[in-house]
């Protein structure tokens, strides 16, 4: 018996040297891969995709962004093994990681000396993320002589990052308001508008299509269990089963939503922290609708519960959804068989319509920048149709943007979408944009997702001193960068 | 253990001392494992971010690293998250560190009862839910906790009592946790239940046949037993409760919500080092909350002569 | 154990046959046992029953218990839900066709010749007609979503090494620190517990750095080979566990000639049982559910995801599907519930051996 124990001891202790040995032989080897190479079952060893040696690898990190969703990850292997055959010099590899790690993911793999060369796609907050991780493409455009010509120009200007071209324009995401033409009829509501500048019917007159023609309108679509809507004396918000709208995805953070009341950079000259009069307006607006006399905007309670489970337009019982494009991702189509985008409403008579663009970037530590751009050029380029299947963004190339909205009016048919909505908005793009770096941007944004969350679950909370407080700790955050 | 020490006296001390040789030569060979593995997965990264926590490195941009001397702890004064995250974590602690002991003491009790009919289906449905993964057991219990369609406030409905939001009210999100963490408690159950196991029955035989009632006979005779159990149980808690992390990062996605309310020491460390990217601090909180949990646990070894009853003796 | 304090109090009025006074005690222990089970079992209910849901039974107000659907009645090619509507002919079961606030049109199914009509009323506040109706449908899908064989698969191998690993060297390690005077021992003993308050985060990076220079990085050998070192949890269950069994014992074999090796394999061990049934166990589940590290360190690397990483694709906020999400899990659990229903009945056995031999 003792012997047994021994060896079976001794035998255990030496493998795991031998393998330990082993792995310090193979120092060498390459980072990781998405492939499903050709293991079996003794994965614990090999690198199943065996690095090429007569090619350069390219590693393409995915999840910052869009492209984590299950269904999208053999789309993108098909990218990648299409790219691959199409030329002999560069071997493309993937690397997905789910979209909530990503961040901390990527954050390790640097620290570890093991950045990827490309990442995307991503937003500008995702890049923000990151600074001066990222490579100026500026240099690499003039060098091959990278044709730009169909982009429109003020594009290329929003995709800058503190001056610096980090990402071509790739996919961009207009803002609109979804709305559930089904809820609409039952209330005998006039749907909302598809022309900026538009007015809005109610009760029979025309009315300025504003924030608060939206709140009126959204009240009377916000329904309790016996049928009330919120303008109504017998109204019981502890019941209610449906709501009027929701900044659908864009709430987080207080200065996403905000953006669409009046866009500005919450850092003052003198570097410290500081709201525009818009924004406060917009954080009031937002907390009056949860929490008001005639709430109809879902809580953050709300939103856990069973019957809306995360995502309040697709769960057919939120009648308007303030979001980008890119949301057309996630609508249940047997929940909402029918809807239609309108268009941004207007506060103080300027309509802003929040943009996000993702695209593509390269990381400043790749060892080879020019294999890296090539593969950039065949992204943006001969490849970018099959992308922007794959992720649902707006070509940000005006002779693509046809063809992506004969594919989307596919994908939703018979239900019929008033895509022209989208471009009507790109003129009323931001300036300046929501997601532009602040100092300290990790923290302060936490800061921001801080308050966000306690607008969304404190029904008890004095706001304007919350805001004094919110204001003092950010200044705060921003001073620590110095 | 007396015994032993006796009986070599009578003895030359040289082959004592060969004894001892050998038993140290014993030891250290059975040890060996743990000192090969602690020096290289444990003491060099551990001495490499003390050393990080003099600097203000970032991964980022690893060339510009330079020593900060102590200024990364002259930081904790002036930090409010850093305050706010000890706030978080003390109350954690002193709300779910009696229910780590007593529920899974109170369950084992239960399964090792002689007129417990099932027994064995008892112990493994108790013990399932803490095989469930953390997210789903997150996933769950957002569910069961819902405001409006949750399971818990519609029971508690029935007893016309209002039902919280549980992990949206920051009143209510820490006791949320740890009635979530109640469901898991199937690992102290079973051990709590091994040590119940060893209680040799003719103790419990003896007690009663002086006249013992069953609460004499848990608090003399059961409790002195498994103390050496509880012992390993309460240190356990104690330090899970202050590291504890995933719970509250898969629960909010690590951002704290509801209003920073579970922004966990553990979890605020995490986001210093990994998402505002300053590990040189992140190092610093490290080293801060190992030292006070190691004060902490050398306290509780101090008075465990006071009350853990060892059978193999000192 | 309860039954003294429980048959004390019996009323005269009430005289118990002594038949009963014996079940009394198996009655209420019982009893207390199933409540306290049926409570503790009740987010397992709501798991099985969501697994049996589609995203729109979870999300309607009037299935919340059980799967259900409405029914519908087919009208012109186009299907519109019933409900209970209170007419002047009494409650009728009667199809919604166009909701409105105040009135509604509705058709009835029993005479559609008859056409629409309109019905004054709230539709909200009648009892709509619902149809049992769960689907299995997401247990395929989530199955193939995250390819759960694969993930199966990964988890039981990294689980299984994982396990030999800290069993063989936390038990060695354990008799080490329970019985041998080495000096400095207590010292080394308290930073062995130091190493279980020692925050993961304050290794992470050093060692992440490691295992990808000696190459390791995108392998299984950073969940396992650490493994091989002992543990300090388990050694310290095991250390607790050895120290409570009498010395006397082992020194009578000691004295017998019996070497340390002999003394742990014959003395030790076979009284420790049921500790190392529980410190295996744990570590399969540990290894089953771990989310940190495969996460850091199987980064990108799909195809060598265990389940905990695979399951976290049903937490994303973006995407979230309670059906598939509970589905998924109860495929998960399934694995390591068998094995514990079997190795229960070892470490039932392992507890009598032990209780015979004292």
């Amino acid at each position: 018996m003792k012997k047994h124990l021994l060896t079976l001891l001794s035998l255990l202790m030496v493998a795991s040297f031998i393998l330990a040995a082993c792995g310090g032989g193979a120092a060498a080897t390459p980072a990781p891969t998405g492939d499903t190479g050709a293991e079996d079952d003794g994965g614990v060893m090999v690198e199943p995709d065996v690095a090429q040696v007569d090619r350069v690898q390219i590693y393409w990190y995915i999840g910052l962004g869009a492209g984590a969703q299950p269904q999208q990850i053999p789309l993108q292997r098909e990218f990648v093994e299409k790219f691959n055959a199409s030329q002999n010099r560069i071997q493309l590899i993937m690397i997905v990681v789910d979209n909530q790690f990503a961040r901390d993911n990527l954050t390790a793999q640097i620290a570890a000396g093991n950045a990827p060369d490309i990442v995307g796609p991503v937003g500008t907050e995702g890049r923000g993320f990151f600074p001066g991780a990222f490579l100026d493409l500026q240099p690499l455009v003039d060098q091959f002589d990278y044709d730009t010509s169909d982009i429109d120009p003020a594009f290329l200007e929003f995709y800058k990052d503190q001056g610096e071209l980090i990402g071509l324009p790739f996919a961009i995401f207009p803002s609109a308001v979804f709305y559930n033409r089904a809820l609409f009829d039952e209330a005998g509501l006039a749907y909302p508008p598809h022309e900026v500048g538009e007015p809005y019917v109610l009760d029979g007159a025309e009315v300025e299509w504003n924030f608060d023609t939206l709140a009126e309108v959204a009240r009377r679509l916000t329904v309790d269990a016996n049928g009330n809507d919120a303008t109504s004396a017998d109204f019981d918000s502890s019941s209610i089963v449906q709501y009027g709208f929701d900044f659908q995805w864009t709430k987080d953070s207080p200065r996403w939503f905000s953006a669409y009341f009046e866009p500005h950079y919450p850092v003052a000259a003198d570097g410290t922290a500081e709201l525009s009069a818009g924004q406060v307006d917009a954080i009031k607006w937002y907390y009056d609708a949860m929490w008001g006399a005639q709430p109809f905007l879902p809580t953050q309670a709300a939103m856990d519960s069973d019957l809306i489970s995360g995502n309040s337009f697709s769960s057919g019982k939120v009648a308007m959804g303030l979001t980008h494009l890119w949301y057309t991702c996630c609508i249940d189509k047997a929940s909402v068989p029918s809807w239609d985008v309108a268009v941004v409403p207007s506060y103080n008579g300027v309509t802003t319509a929040k943009m996000h663009g993702d695209t593509f970037a390269i990381m400043n530590t790749t060892q080879y920048p020019e294999e890296a751009f090539e593969v950039y050029s065949y992204m943006l380029g001969e490849g970018s149709a099959d992308l922007y299947a794959i992720y649902g963004g707006l070509p940000a190339r005006t002779s693509q943007q046809a063809a992506f909205f004969e594919g989307q009016a596919a994908n939703f048919a018979p239900n019929e979408v008033d895509w022209d909505v989208f471009l009507r908005m790109i003129p009323y793009l931001e300036v300046p944009g929501h997601e532009l770096v602040l100092p300290n941007i990790a923290k302060s944004h936490d800061a921001f997702l801080q308050f966000g969350s306690d607008l969304r679950s404190n029904p008890d909370l004095d706001i304007d001193a919350r805001i004094t407080q919110f204001l003092s700790d950010l200044t705060a955050i921003y001073q620590e960068a110095q | 253990m007396a015994k032993k020490v006796e009986q070599p006296q009578g003895k030359q001390a040289k082959p004592r001392n060969n004894l001892m040789r050998r038993e140290i030569r014993w030891g250290l060979l059975f040890l060996s494992p743990w000192l090969i593995g602690f020096f290289i997965f444990t003491l060099l990264p551990t001495l490499a971010s003390l050393v990080f926590s003099f600097t203000n490195y970032n991964p980022l941009h690893p060339d510009q690293i330079s020593f900060a001397g102590l200024s990364n702890y002259a930081r904790l004064f002036t930090d409010p998250f850093f305050r706010q995250a000890i706030g978080v974590t003390l109350r954690f602690v002193l709300i779910s560190v009696p229910f780590a002991i007593i529920i899974p003491l109170g369950l084992a009790l239960l399964v090792n009862s002689e007129h417990l009919l099932g027994k064995n289906l008892y112990r493994t449905l108790f013990f399932m839910p803490s095989m469930i993964p953390v997210v789903v057991n997150v996933m769950v219990w957002r569910g069961i906790m819902s405001t409006e369609t949750g399971w818990l406030n519609r029971m508690l409905g029935v007893f016309s009592i209002q039902g919280p939001s549980w992990f949206q009210d920051e009143r209510w999100v820490l006791p949320a946790l740890t009635l979530m963490g109640v469901w898991g408690v199937g690992n102290a159950m079973i051990i709590m239940l091994a040590g119940l196991q060893n209680v040799p029955t003719e103790l419990y035989d003896a007690a009663k046949v002086d006249g013992a009632t069953s609460i004499q006979r848990f608090r003399h005779v059961t409790l002195p037993i498994i103390s050496p159990i509880i012992f390993y149980q309460l240190v356990l808690a104690l330090i899970g409760s202050f590291q504890y992390f995933t719970q509250a990062y898969i629960v909010s996605n690590g951002r704290g919500d509801p209003n920073g309310s579970t922004m966990f020491y553990n979890l605020y460390l995490y986001r210093t080092a990994f998402n505002f990217l300053d590990m040189g601090y992140g190092a610093t909180l490290a080293w801060v909350m190992f030292v006070v949990v190691l004060l902490i646990t050398i306290f509780l070894f101090r008075t465990q002569q006071r009350w853990v009853y060892y059978a193999g003796g000192e | 154990m309860a039954s003294q304090t429980l048959s004390v109090p019996a009323k005269p009025r009430f005289q118990l046959t002594p038949r009963l006074r014996k079940l009394l005690p198996y009655i209420t222990i019982s009893t207390l046992g199933l409540v306290i089970l049926l409570l503790f079992l009740a987010p397992l209910g709501y798991m099985s029953l969501t697994a049996f849901k589609t995203i729109v039974q979870v999300r309607d107000p009037h299935s919340q218990w059980l799967p259900a659907s409405p029914i519908n009645y087919t009208y012109q090619g186009v299907e519109y839900p019933l409900l209970l509507v209170p007419t002047e002919d009494g409650v009728q079961e009667l199809a919604l066709v166009k909701p409105g606030r105040e009135e509604s049109d509705y058709v009835d199914p029993q005479n559609p010749e008859a056409g629409i009509f309109t019905v004054v009323g709230r539709w909200r506040t009648f009892e709509p007609v619902y149809e049992f109706n769960p689907t299995t449908a997401n247990f395929p899908t989530s199955w193939e979503q995250v390819n759960l064989g694969r993930l199966f698969r990964n988890t039981i191998i990294i689980a299984t090494l994982g396990t030999i690993g800290t069993l063989l060297s936390s038990v060695l390690v354990a008799y080490g620190f329970a019985r041998f005077r080495v000096p400095g021992i207590s010292i080394l003993f308290i930073i062995l517990i130091s190493t279980i308050i020692l925050p993961r985060q304050v290794t992470l990076i050093p060692t992440y750095i490691f295992f990808r220079t000696i190459g390791w990085g995108g392998t299984w050998l950073p969940l396992i080979v650490p493994h091989f070192f002992a543990n300090a949890y388990n050694v310290f269950l095991l250390r607790q566990y050895f120290r409570s069994i009498p010395r006397d014992l082992d020194e009578a074999a000691t004295l017998d000639g019996a070497t340390p090796w002999q003394v742990l394999w014959h003395v030790i061990l076979p009284q420790s049982i049921p500790a190392l049934i529980a410190v295996g166990l744990f570590h399969f589940f540990f290894a089953w559910n771990d989310f940190f590290e495969p996460l850091v360190y199987l980064q990108g690397r799909e195809d060598l995801y265990t389940i905990s990483i695979g399951m976290t694709q049903f937490n994303n906020i973006f995407n979230t599907q309670p059906g598939l999400a509970m589905a998924a899990s109860m495929m998960a659990i399934a694995l390591p519930l068998i094995m514990f229903f079997l190795a229960q009945r070892v470490f039932v056995q392992g507890i009598v051996v032990t209780g015979v031999e004292k």
